[in-house]
């Protein structure tokens, strides 16, 4: 995005004019032609016949000495006049048959749709020549054998969007408010469908001045004497080899508007496009932009989540000073700033935050699972003493081997994550086959079944022939999870594990998760938004706001004992068992979804409740609040106990 | 669902899809009767006029009206040409006098060389840049390949035709201008019909190619260690089929009504250029019958990528059995299906 | 004021055949100023149930009357006028409000559709709305897509309360936000019982948020209402063993001693406080 705007130093909408330049052309010369045009199409002077360009015949004359430049010019008004005639008639009628069958539903819309497939699948330029064949050449036939095509697409279009509506909540809500049929329709289903019509239409503009060039080439189109594009070429065609002037002219204006019509309907169809998440990621060198505006102290125990280790070789990952950040506007847009964790054997870490706090890439970001257009920074070991492995600046193909051997990852949304095309046994074998522990098929699928059994499906031998979308999603989670441990990994990541699954399935899981911790002695880091649900698992906590850690520690101090205000307030959110009905909860003024770097200090101090002035400034390191274990990021720590009394007189004075 | 439930569901689809597709055909037959009903001047009078050498006199005429059956109401001349035409046999031509129905079958063998042909080239070149263009990062070589794609599309084939006759045979001397004799004869004729198809093929294939690579089953793929080919082959390609499919069907039935246009240039005795000749001279009957085997030929081809895309989908099976549970998943987390709801109880 | 009556419903299956019955036999009250909660997992059939009251579908037995009138049995203009009485908050607030609409032009459409005021009453109304919803005035000329999950919300509550309804019936209005935005859409809710005097039929999967909210609780599976009554006795005093597992399998932040005790979260920030420096 940032290089094209470079390449070519233009915004979009400027750009998006210049591709659509020769239909703009195109539209001014067919309505003008009677004014540019310096001689009539049709007159005839057989003395000046085949002349090459010169200054009295720009664009040269023809066999019969008419000139090239008029007939090219009255040629785009023909084609115009059919092309408009045929889109309106078409796109009209499309989007109001679409729009009805698509509103109404049920029967009608069922033979309304079956008619609307029909005439897609004709071949169209055959009905074309069909209609034309029968009733003869002539601008009114043109038009209504395209016509009589040309309205599928748009009413297919129609309808699918309107269908797409029609069940929402947004009109459900509307027919609550008392809205009647005519509104509904008027004002919210007939603008939405109408607007992917028009952008299929700047396509459509391209098609049709190409049938309409193919039918009068064929000789079934615009009748002599009337000047047009195809017609041109083909009663030029005996002079070709000597006259290039009557061969490229009507050509070239064919191809310049057809391109120009499919580039625009490209161009509004598509809008910006992110790169290929296959794309070969580089090792991140040192970025071009300024990365951290303030670099931290490397290794200083105080940005780290944990305490400096004592048991090297029980550390299975360590994480140190993860920023992470997409390009944005010329220079970068982070969104996780030196983020330090580590996870022991056998341990949980549950990473807590909001929509959009980092921490599922905080999570992933060091496995190299992340949007390839990221720019990664950092340091990230697996596992200790003498085979840790850094893991920042590993090239794809060494990524594959620990991703999948040394690390498990379960994702959140499971149906998105298995390839609906494949059954389960497909994905599970795939995943012990890349972790080395595949042979022949069927020994492959004899490992599968096991795992299967491990995550706690019951008959693996049948669940392995299923697709995804025959389980529930559960016991597609299980299969993520069965995937994950193919492996035999030291660590397993699970982002979200069980965030759209209902209480009771919950439940199970994470029992099933903290079963495996235990009995496979793997480290594990959990992404959740819900302290609640991660409280059943995790040993300790790191708790993220706008891309940062800002408290870490083990989870019963950390709930128990909470030192910073955000931690507080995302506590307080928690609905409490005891509480009496109409309890109100204590809330947090502002909203989230400020970056790590929209402030200079800390981010949560506009929201704060016990803010200072310096908290605007100094942005507040992790440093020992109740324990050395237990970490906040607070000027204030009003955990700390020296520190309570004097919280609220302070604050009066300032 | 085990497999003879998905063997079943298949066989359903497969059922309903043949009597769809014989509804189409049935359509198709029907819209090119119709076709009589549009004629402008009366078809017997042109038959009689072309039998006669010059104009008929009104019992001529009559004559060959009863003899045609264009006295009997329409209906019952539809169903009357329908029966006939399911044997072969197709009428008179208007032009020439003789029967339209071998005619038709003599030139289809030509017609389908050269669709097969230009095929073959629409999808190896099409798939291959398509391929290109969603792997590439952006870059030079991705923009060649996409504006070289855009630019296909969008060259009339007429003028395309035109200016490979100026260079590759007037100016080079490596083929000849026309005819069908020979190898080299088929090279223009094919990159015509081809180039544009491969175009449009290219566009949709990096299009939903690359969408396939952006969902999270690839992220998934990566994390569980699998590489870079095997995803595209096994997870990005399979997904991205259906829509390849079906524009790949498209392409074939548009390739059969290109040969209109590539026929007519070149001299090929294809049944493209009978039917501009037919459409030409107002040659009902022998337009009806071209109509009928080049759109049935494009129907067929469309309806054939329809069916393998529901063969690859398991999900698309599902619905056409119409007793997918998926309409009970309103909510927003999907429901569990009926059979196996108690074995999440179970663990 | 609202009482559902031995309610069967179900929607039809993919083709036009087979419907399925998803809602059997369900009774249940909401009293004037009432919140109740009802509460059950996914596939139980209480979204088709809130679609029923509302009218937004139809029961195949049983009857829906509100204050006295059975609701599916209006037509025309009665109907129209009912509709003003219950209105509804849906679960996703990406989808509730047309993306092509400010946020005033949302919030004056019913008005406009009841022919209620004139212009500038209207525009009146719309800030009365905006404030009785906790939003700024000036997110009125803003479009969805400029708002965060939790304003969406606010203003899909907004727009269910410009007609002045008595019964809001809210399905899994919180379900899509996170944990500290949910808790001030649930105190806005209750806020507005008193402020308003407003029933409410809370729909969720959640039972500890529907307890902390509701005054009493319906507990429901496969369709049907397990177990309902006040909201201490269904949760401390569960008598069917599904009610049981819920709460089993709720999660709460369970500390011990400390979290049954005093909780000492809280002790330094005073409900009554100002909102921060911000």
């Amino acid at each position: 995005m940032t290089q094209g705007h470079r390449r070519w130093g233009l915004p979009a909408t400027v750009r998006t004019t210049l591709v659509a330049l020769p239909l703009i052309v195109f539209a001014i010369a067919g309505v003008l032609a009677p004014v540019l045009a310096p001689a009539d199409p049709t007159a005839n002077d057989l003395a000046a016949g085949l002349l090459p360009p010169s200054a009295d015949h720009l664009l040269g004359t023809d066999q019969l000495g008419r000139d090239q430049l008029s007939r090219i010019l009255y040629g785009a008004r023909i084609s115009l006049a059919v092309t408009a005639a045929v889109l309106a008639i078409s796109l009209a009628a499309g989007v109001v048959i679409g729009t009805v069958a698509g509103y109404l539903g049920g029967r009608v819309d069922r033979v309304i749709s079956r008619l609307i497939d029909m005439a897609v699948s004709l071949p169209g330029m055959l009905v074309a020549l069909a209609v034309i064949g029968v009733r003869g050449p002539g601008v009114e036939n043109l038009v209504i054998a395209l016509s009589l095509w040309a309205w599928a697409p748009y009413a297919r279009i129609a309808r699918a969007r309107v269908a797409g509506l029609r069940g929402s909540p947004h009109l459900d809500a509307l027919r609550l408010l008392g809205a009647g049929p005519v509104r509904v329709i008027g004002r919210h289903l007939l603008p939405p469908a109408l607007a992917p019509c028009l952008v299929y239409a700047s396509t459509d503009v391209g098609a049709i001045v190409l049938s309409v060039a193919t039918l009068s080439f064929l000789g079934l189109g615009i009748p002599p004497p009337h000047a047009e594009w195809g017609q041109m070429l083909i009663e030029g065609r005996p002079y070709l080899a000597s006259a290039w002037w009557l061969a490229y002219p009507p050509g070239i204006a064919i191809t310049a508007v057809v391109f120009a019509g499919n580039l625009l309907g490209e161009r509004l169809a598509g809008g910006d496009e992110r790169p290929s998440i296959l794309r070969w990621v580089r090792p991140a060198r040192r970025p071009r932009h300024s990365i951290a505006p303030r670099p931290a102290p490397a290794g200083s125990p105080a940005t780290s989540a944990a305490p400096a280790a004592s048991a090297e070789d029980d550390v299975v990952l360590r994480v140190r000073d993860l920023s992470a950040g997409y390009p944005h506007g010329g220079g970068l847009r982070r969104v996780v700033a030196g983020v330090s964790y580590e996870v022991r054997r056998g341990r949980v870490l549950a990473i807590v935050g909001e929509t959009g706090s980092g921490k599922t890439t905080s999570a992933l970001a060091p496995f190299g699972l992340v949007d390839p257009g990221a720019v990664v920074t950092g340091s990230a070991t697996l596992g200790g003493g003498a085979g840790a492995l850094e893991l920042m600046g590993r090239t794809p193909p060494e990524r594959h081997r620990v991703n999948g051997r040394r690390v498990g990852v379960v994702f959140q949304d499971s149906l998105a994550a298995l390839n609906p095309l494949r059954t389960v046994g497909a994905h599970v074998d795939e995943a012990v086959r890349n972790a080395g522990r595949g042979g022949r098929r069927a020994a492959t699928r004899r490992v599968s079944e096991e795992l299967l059994r491990l995550a706690g499906l019951p008959d693996p031998a049948v669940i392995a022939r299923e697709f995804p979308h025959q389980l529930s999603g559960g016991m597609r989670q299980r299969v993520q999870i069965a995937i994950a441990l193919a492996g035999e990994p030291e660590l397993l990541v699970a982002d979200e594990p069980t965030s759209a699954l209902d209480v009771t399935v919950q439940a199970q899981l994470l029992d099933l998760l903290g079963r495996l911790r235990d009995e496979l002695a793997m480290a594990m880091v959990v992404v959740s938004h819900d302290v609640a649900v991660i409280s059943r698992l995790a040993d300790s906590v790191a708790v993220m706001y706008a891309g940062r850690i800002v408290e870490t520690g083990p989870l019963a101090t950390v709930i128990g004992n909470p030192d910073h205000p955000y931690t507080r307030g995302l506590l307080d959110a928690v609905p409490r068992p005891g509480a009496a009905p109409g309890t109100r909860f204590r809330t947090m003024p502002g909203r989230s979804g400020a970056g790590p770097d929209d402030t200079g200090g800390c981010a949560f101090a506009p929201r704060c409740p016990i803010a200072v002035a310096a908290c605007a400034d100094d942005r507040p390191v992790l440093e020992a609040a109740s324990t050395v274990a237990h970490r906040s990021a607070c000027l204030r720590h009003p955990g700390g106990t020296a520190l309570q009394p004097g919280t609220a007189r302070e604050r009066d004075r300032l | 669902m085990r497999a003879p439930g998905r063997l079943r569901f298949a066989g359903r689809y497969v059922t309903r899809w043949a009597v769809d597709t014989a509804g189409v055909l049935l359509a198709l037959s029907a819209g090119t009767f119709a076709l009589v009903l549009l004629a402008r001047g009366d078809p017997a009078a042109i038959l009689a006029a072309t039998r006669a050498g010059r104009s008929a006199t009104p019992e001529q005429i009559e004559a060959v009206r009863a003899e045609l059956g264009l006295d009997a109401p329409a209906p019952v001349r539809y169903v009357r040409w329908l029966a006939d035409a399911s044997t072969g046999d197709f009428g008179l031509s208007l032009r020439t006098n003789t029967p339209v129905g071998p005619e038709i079958a003599d030139r289809m063998g030509v017609t389908l060389g050269l669709v097969a042909g230009s095929a073959a080239v629409a999808l190896v070149a099409g798939v291959a840049v398509g391929v290109a263009g969603a792997v590439l990062g952006r870059g030079p070589v991705r923009g060649a390949l996409r504006g070289g794609a855009l630019l296909a599309t969008s060259v009339p084939a007429f003028w395309l035709s035109y200016l490979l006759v100026l260079v590759l045979a007037l100016r080079l001397g490596l083929v000849p201008t026309s005819g069908m004799a020979g190898p080299a004869t088929w090279v223009m004729p094919m990159a015509v019909l081809g180039l544009p198809a491969a175009g449009a093929l290219s566009r949709v294939v990096a299009v939903t190619l690359r969408e396939a690579l952006d969902q999270p089953y690839v992220l998934a793929a990566q994390a569980r260690g699998s590489g870079p080919v095997s995803i595209v082959l096994r997870d990005g390609l399979p997904n991205a089929a259906g829509p390849i499919l079906s524009l790949a069907g498209v392409t074939v039935g548009s390739l059969l009504v290109g040969t209109v246009v590539v026929e007519q240039i070149f001299g090929w005795p294809g049944l493209g250029a009978y039917f501009v000749h037919a459409a030409a001279a107002r040659d009902v009957p022998a337009l009806q019958a071209a109509a009928l085997a080049l759109g049935g030929g494009f129907i067929l081809a469309n309806r054939l990528a329809d069916v393998l895309q529901a063969l690859i989908d398991p999900r698309s099976l599902r619905d056409a059995g119409g007793t997918g549970p998926r309409a009970a998943g309103r909510g927003r987390r999907p429901s569990r299906r009926g059979g196996t709801g108690p074995r999440e109880e179970a663990t | 004021m609202l009482e559902v009556e031995r309610l069967t419903a179900g929607y039809a299956g993919p083709l036009g055949r087979d419907r399925v019955t998803v809602v059997k036999d369900v009774s249940i009250r909401v009293g004037e100023g009432e919140i109740v909660g009802l509460v059950g997992e996914s596939g139980c059939g209480k979204t088709t149930l809130a679609r029923v009251i509302t009218g937004l579908s139809r029961p195949s037995a049983g009857v829906v009357r509100f204050a006295g009138v059975d609701v599916h049995a209006l037509r025309g203009r009665a109907l129209r006028a009912h509709r003003r009485h219950i209105q509804m908050v849906f679960q996703d607030p990406y989808l509730t409000l047309s993306p092509r609409q400010t946020v005033r032009q949302a919030l004056v459409e019913p008005l406009r559709i009841h022919r209620i005021g004139d212009t500038r009453s209207r525009s009146a109304r719309v800030d009365e709305l905006l404030d009785l919803v906790g939003l700024d005035p000036g997110v009125g000329e803003r479009r969805p897509r400029q708002l965060s999950g939790g304003q969406r919300q606010r203003v899909a509550i907004a727009r269910a309360l410009s007609l002045g309804p008595r019964l809001l019936v809210c399905d899994e209005p919180v379900t899509a936000l996170d944990v500290s935005v949910q808790a001030k859409v649930l105190n806005l809710l209750c806020d507005l019982r008193d402020r308003l005097g407003l029933a409410c039929l809370f729909i969720a999967h959640d039972l500890s948020v529907v307890r902390q909210l509701a005054d009493r609780i319906a507990v429901m599976r496969d369709g049907r209402i397990v177990e309902q009554g006040p909201t201490q006795d269904v949760t401390a005093g569960p008598r069917h063993p599904y009610t049981r597992a819920l709460l089993a399998a709720t999660p709460t932040i369970d500390l011990g001693p400390v979290a049954s005790g005093v909780h000492p979260i809280g002790e330094h920030v005073p409900a009554s406080r100002p909102p921060g420096q911000g």
